[in-house]
């Protein structure tokens, strides 16, 4: 049950990040 | 390479920001449906702690198709309107239905195994599942092939529109099959089999999931508006 918990919250937080990165460096955003 | 118009690109900026400003929002009430789930709603008395995986299944179960139908019908429109605008969204609901299944077929295993004894079977709902991940994965790697903007939005519309005739039968493979996979306890036409504490909690999530949906499908079409103003300055 943790595990679920765990991998959810490591999925979602990876992908913010990884758009928020991408998104910086597509629209020149400081 | 040329630089990408400055309104243009100025309204993408905002919307990356305006996208992930929501999703930081939606991401708060996550972790509160967390706490609410696992603090504050009764543990279920076969299942016991291992149903507390039913508050993240779900709502990224529902998060996930209903990007997928999206996408399809976005696919749709766009075959008959030609508005950049539908394959700009198509692409971004793509993207975040492919992260929502992702959490959606790791959490169904972590649940199975203490409930049914297995990590998976190959029963009509869960094979079904599987094959709607891969043809979005295989939508989104065929727009990372395609080069043409207008024929990348036609091929991968027509792949978008596969994807949601798929969407329905999902929904219906636990009344049309033998599975494993429980029927609904929600989305049925009767009244919802779910105690008031379990439906409030599942409830909370699918808010949480449905805004984070839409967050990150803003801050994802930002994104997609920023790259096709690199590609072609002029486009609108």
């Amino acid at each position: 049950m943790v595990a679920g918990y765990v991998v959810t919250t490591v999925i979602l937080l990876v992908y913010v990040v990884g758009l928020w990165r991408r998104a910086k460096q597509a629209t020149g955003d400081r | 390479m040329t630089e990408p118009a400055g309104a243009g690109l100025g309204q993408a900026r905002a919307l990356t920001r305006r996208g992930l400003g929501i999703s930081v929002v939606a991401l708060v009430a996550f972790a509160g449906a967390c706490v609410l789930a696992l603090g504050f709603t009764p543990v279920e008395a076969r299942q016991g702690l291992a149903q507390k995986i039913f508050y993240l299944h779900v709502p990224a179960a529902w998060s996930a198709l209903m990007a997928f139908s999206l996408v399809g019908i976005a696919s749709a429109l766009y075959l008959w309107l030609h508005d950049p605008r539908l394959d700009l969204f198509a692409e971004a609901s793509a993207e975040v239905g492919v992260m929502f299944s992702a959490v959606m077929l790791t959490t169904g295993p972590i649940w199975a195994k203490p409930i049914w004894g297995t990590w998976w079977t190959w029963d009509a709902r869960l094979t079904l599942t599987l094959f709607l991940f891969f043809i979005f994965v295989g939508y989104l790697a065929l727009r990372a092939a395609v080069h043409d903007p207008d024929e990348r939005a036609r091929f991968s519309a027509v792949l978008g529109i596969m994807g949601l005739v798929l969407v329905p039968f999902i929904h219906l493979t636990v009344y049309l099959f033998r599975t494993l996979h429980p029927q609904p306890v929600v989305l049925k036409p009767s009244a919802p089999s779910l105690p008031w504490e379990m439906l409030r909690t599942l409830m909370v999530a699918v808010a949480a999931f449905t805004l984070l949906y839409v967050g990150l499908v803003t801050a994802r079409y930002g994104l997609g508006l920023a790259r096709r103003l690199r590609e072609s300055p002029d486009a609108p």
